[in-house]
């Protein structure tokens, strides 16, 4: 600093050799203790789901082979006693599955 | 596309765009913390937290900013309060110890334009005259340094620190001449 003796000539250096802060982070450091932006309202996203939804159905119903579909479900069921015994046994034993895991906590 | 800073102050306050904002802050970042290194005694930790500080407070207060002033002189408005405040609690606390840490001053100096021969007179320069700013009162650096560093007009100063333009001169005028005495007694003392 000594070879200065003006202060204006001083300040003139200081202000052609201002030195380029890096950013290093910084403006990241910024804009995580910004506020988040506010959540859409409790209509406005269910307005927008609704939409959607619509939009999607629409779609499914122009372009999806539904009469194909149709023809695939059975138009009758056979069952005989055992299987229905089998199928209600087997429900049963996952509902007990699903208490068990339930009231032991064990997930 | 370049972007103006109306642009993107646009999109802050109308779309809560925060890329918008991380531009405005990449924009203004290194000259506000330089400026806030000046004016804490090159302390660099302190700057950043106040730099920091005041870009959350310009988001907050973005929706007032009505364009008058430049977008810079307004930025430094909020630093400035931010700095008073800062060091009139420090102050009441008695925990003045902002201008001891000089040794890691060059650490994170890069040149203009990102030369990597880093003019290390240079450097000493920028925190000497950081470390002999500490002897002006807070009023009488910042003025000192809007007016021959960032070159505001005096009146840009007055509305940046909220004074009368008679103050600003004088605290202008002050601050010279005590640095003038400063920097006589350094050469003083570099030839003796």
């Amino acid at each position: 600093m000594n070879k200065h003796t003006d202060i204006d000539d001083l300040f003139a250096t200081t202000r052609h050799t201002e030195p380029y802060i890096d950013n290093a982070g910084f403006s990241t450091k910024v804009l995580a203790r910004l506020p988040q932006r506010a959540e859409l309202s409790f209509w406005k996203e269910t307005l927008i789901t609704l939409a959607f939804t619509a939009l999607g159905c629409t779609l499914a119903y122009l372009f999806f082979p539904s009469e194909q579909l149709t023809l695939l479900v059975p138009s009758k069921v056979v069952i005989s006693p055992m299987t229905l015994l089998t199928i209600t046994g087997l429900i049963s034993l996952a509902c007990a599955s699903a208490y068990w895991v339930d009231k032991t906590n064990r997930l | 596309m370049h972007r103006t800073d109306q642009d993107l102050i646009k999109a802050v306050v109308k779309e809560d765009s925060h890329t918008a904002f991380a531009e405005l802050v990449k924009r203004y970042q290194s000259p506000l913390r330089y400026s806030l290194r000046q004016l804490t005694g090159w302390n660099e930790a302190l700057a950043d937290d106040l730099a920091q500080e005041t870009f959350i407070k310009a988001h907050r207060a973005l929706a007032g900013y009505k364009g008058k002033a430049k977008f810079s002189s307004w930025l430094y408005r909020i630093a400035y309060n931010e700095m008073v405040s800062h060091f009139r609690v420090a102050r009441n606390r008695e925990l003045t110890g902002h201008i001891n840490d000089f040794d890691s001053v060059t650490d994170d100096l890069c040149e203009t334009g990102g030369d990597a021969s880093v003019d290390s007179a240079n450097q000493n320069l920028h925190r000497d005259l950081a470390k002999a700013m500490q002897s002006l009162s807070d009023n009488q650096r910042m003025a000192l340094h809007l007016h021959l560093h960032r070159e505001c007009t005096q009146q840009e100063i007055s509305d940046i620190m909220s004074i009368p333009l008679g103050t600003v001169k004088t605290l202008i005028t002050r601050g010279k001449s005590r640095l003038q005495e400063l920097l006589i007694e350094w050469n003083t003392a570099a030839k003796t």
